[in-house]
């Protein structure tokens, strides 16, 4: 069987990725996991893994080219295999997608009714077929919202099914909540996925960064988890407010993630904080357990004395383009994903009216020169929910010794060391941290 | 595991001929009685002659390998021969009558309903009545009223009373082997229009159990349940159907009582509408007890009202015309799930 590489989605938005360079030539022996091409996104670059061993029989998309998300860019067959080019160019359109091939050699279509309003009595009941009233009962949606194509105006336990699908499909799309705080500052919320999804994670982003740090991951979550990326307050398009009254006291960053999990109704959320979002993720952990299902660190702040003096140098300096790269240096181990772009966004974000005020006074709290401020290390066995450890092993923001560290604290967490990666393990290396999440989450009791 | 069974193309008479014979050979208790099914006169001379086999030649070459002892020709007299095979059936043999149409029920009713159907219970269980009752149904070949009803509504009310409609030659042989096996009263439809009807026939003494349903065409869009001949009209909607889209799955219980609830209900659940096709009076019948069974047992699964297509309550008109318009049409069919579907 030939396989056919097709491009991913990365990100909850991403339609395309452009072909920026092929590690292969066609007729060479290709190994399943190993990087086969890479892509560039609007948001990041990444090498995509070939799916199977063999031979790369056809390259579909060469360097430079744009295939929309899930189209063909490769075919790889097993090295004994023939597969003559009118059998590639018919796999190929087979590939286009189901719309393409539906049709042919099908039996008669009933012609689609037309939909209308329900029909009612002169009670003002509404015309439901038995069928119609169970399944709407247990899905909770009102008759009378419901279009009928049953004979008479009767609504069947299809048009149920059709506007419940319709439902889920908007609140499945993603799109961007502004929650209001207690204090009548607003936070952005990216909120996505299906709404009967087994589990809710919640996403925060590190010191300077904002929801774009999980553009990568967010949209294979969504495929089978509602998922919600905050913008902390003084970050992305959250509020920016003035750094006083305590404002970014790390109990004020996860008291507003408490409220934004409460107004949005994610609770028991997976919460899943990165680096000074780690930070903050602990201390909500710590202090509303009930708000959680389960805790996520990435190369979390709090879990140990060290921090890097470069870091603490470029939050102190003016923001200005080249402190962005030396930031985006810090954390990459592979140079590939330090892109203008990424320099750009980074660049811009600081440069909002309040935003280097927010990140000069979030570091203030949790960071000094002599050590990290945010300390939870001795409060581990505290945590009332089960804890996933990722880091990337060469870490040079916070070494992955604090991972370890954390590991011997809380013996009962799930570690996960990720080899040659940076500080930032969801952009350098997506695929294995998605896997690694998914697989901690299938492992967690259900409730 | 499935076992592969040889079959081979037989007609309903045949295939009901083929199940007498296998049961008779394998249960020497098994005796047929009946009016003509042995053929000739009780005479000498004539102990060989083989003239008719029943009305419709169903019993044809039976005396001649199983002799009168067991094959009994009988007077014209329902009353009697009737009872003779109830009695015989409590008394250790295992009886098939034939009563000629099921129009000539009135006449042994007693025998079948207050003395066969309730032995067992009457005895505490101590007696059976493993008697089977063969008789011909349906309207069709203009035989007018009194030769032409289907009623095994009536007897489906009874309790202690086993109803077979089979639909196909290889239900009626597989059916009968069952029904003439099991030790209750069992009643026999045989619809006379399908006599001549052709299909695959397993060869074997395998009996199909008796209230286990068949379905006869699967499709997702309608359940049809229809009985004895109306399954072959069923069939030939569902072509009509088909073409428009619509694909019903057809439904043959085989067995009035026992009925296979369970088949009938998984597929509405599966539809959400039902149709049933039936050629009996529609008063107290079949179809409205099915109907009323899945409105009680599956009301959340329906889309629909479940609609019935069934003859008037008249008696068989022998007017050839009359007569076509009252048994149910694929025609009648189509119309009423295109009300529905």
């Amino acid at each position: 069987m030939p396989t056919i590489v097709t491009m991913p989605k990365w990100g909850l938005t991403m339609v395309s990725g452009t072909v920026t360079g092929w590690s292969h030539e066609e007729g060479d022996t290709v190994t399943e996991g190993a990087a086969l091409l890479t892509v560039e996104t609007e948001k990041a670059v990444d090498d995509v893994e070939a799916p199977a061993s063999g031979i790369l029989r056809k390259i579909v998309a060469p360097t430079g080219s744009e295939v929309p998300v899930t189209g063909p860019v490769a075919v790889i067959v097993a090295p004994d295999e023939e597969l003559s080019d009118e059998a590639l160019t018919a796999l190929l359109a087979t590939s286009a997608g189901p719309a393409a091939t539906a049709g042919a050699g099908q039996q008669a279509q009933r012609p689609a009714r037309e939909s209308r309003k329900a029909a009612r009595d002169a009670s003002g009941r509404v015309n439901a077929s038995p069928a119609a009233r169970k399944r709407a009962g247990e899905l909770g949606i009102d008759l009378a919202t419901i279009e009928a194509t049953g004979p008479g105006g009767r609504i069947t336990s299809e048009d149920v099914e059709r506007a419940a699908a319709s439902v889920a499909a908007t609140a499945a799309a993603p799109r961007s909540e502004q929650v209001t705080l207690d204090n009548g500052n607003t936070v952005s919320v990216l909120v996505a996925g299906p709404v009967d999804a087994p589990e809710t994670i919640v996403f925060l982003h590190g010191l300077g960064g904002s929801q774009s740090t999980w553009a990568n991951v967010l949209g294979n979550f969504a495929e089978t988890y509602r998922v919600a990326a905050v913008d902390l307050p003084g970050h992305g398009a959250s509020d920016k407010p003035a750094s006083e009254n305590g404002n970014y006291a790390i109990t004020s960053l996860a008291n507003a993630v408490a409220q934004v999990i409460e107004k949005l109704e994610l609770s028991p959320a997976i919460v899943v904080g990165h680096s000074l979002g780690g930070a903050v993720a602990l201390q909500l952990a710590l202090e509303r357990p009930k708000l959680l299902r389960g805790l996520v660190l990435v190369d979390s702040a709090g879990l140990g004395p060290e921090i890097s003096d470069d870091l603490l140098d470029r939050v102190e300096a003016t923001p200005s383009r080249d402190e962005a790269r030396r930031l985006l240096e810090l954390f990459f181990q592979n140079p590939r994903f330090i892109l203008d772009r990424g320099i750009d966004e980074l660049h811009a974000a600081r440069s909002a009216p309040g935003a280097d005020e927010a990140v000069k006074a979030i570091a203030a709290q949790a960071f000094s020169r002599s050590g990290q401020q945010v300390a939870f290390l001795d409060q581990l066995n505290r945590l009332e929910v089960p804890l996933l450890i990722v880091w990337g092993e060469l870490d040079r923001v916070v070494p992955a010794r604090h991972a370890m560290a954390a590991s011997i604290a809380l013996p009962t967490a799930w570690l996960e060391i990720l080899e040659g990666v940076g500080h930032v393990p969801q952009i350098e290396a997506a695929p294995a941290f998605t896997a690694i999440v998914r697989d901690w989450l299938e492992s967690l009791p259900r409730p | 595991m499935v076992v592969e069974t040889a079959t081979r193309q037989m007609t309903y008479q045949q295939a009901i001929n083929e199940a007498l014979r296998i049961a008779m050979r394998e249960d020497p208790t098994v005796v047929l009685l009946g009016e003509d099914i042995a053929g000739g006169a009780e005479v000498d001379h004539l102990i060989n002659e083989d003239a008719w086999g029943g009305p419709m030649g169903v019993t044809k070459g039976l005396v001649q390998e199983f002799g009168r002892n067991r094959v009994l020709d009988t007077p014209i007299t329902e009353s009697g021969f009737i009872g003779a095979a109830v009695a015989a059936a409590a008394t250790g043999l295992r009886p098939v009558a034939e009563l000629m149409f099921v129009d000539f029920f009135g006449c042994c009713m007693d025998q079948i309903f207050n003395q066969g159907a309730k032995f067992r219970y009457m005895f505490g269980g101590k007696a059976a009545c493993p008697v089977t009752i063969r008789t011909q149904i349906g309207a069709g070949v203009s035989a007018a009223a009194q030769h032409s009803g289907c009623h095994y509504s009536v007897f489906t009310h009874m309790p202690g009373i086993k109803c077979v409609v089979p639909s196909t030659p290889a239900d009626a042989k597989g059916l009968l082997l069952s029904a003439i096996r099991d030790d209750d009263v069992v009643m026999f439809f045989e619809n006379k229009v399908l006599y001549g009807m052709k299909g695959e026939v397993p060869e074997g003494d395998e009996g199909i159990p008796l209230g286990k349903a068949d379905i006869k065409h699967a499709g997702d869009d309608v359940t049809i349940v229809a009985i004895s001949r109306m399954v072959t009209q069923a069939l030939k909607a569902a072509e009509t159907l088909a073409s428009e889209g619509i694909e019903a799955e057809i439904i043959d219980p085989r067995t009035l009582s026992p009925l296979d609830e369970e088949t009938i209900l998984a597929s509405v659940a599966k539809t959400h509408r039902l149709v049933i096709v039936d050629e009996d009076n529609p008063r107290c019948s079949a179809a409205t007890d099915i109907a009323a069974m899945v409105a009680d047992k599956g009301f959340d699964t329906l889309d629909a009202p479940i609609k019935l297509v069934t003859a008037p309550h008249t008696p068989v008109p022998f007017s050839p015309p009359l007569e076509q318009a009252y048994v149910p049409s694929p025609e009648r069919i189509v119309e009423a799930v295109r009300e529905i579907a």
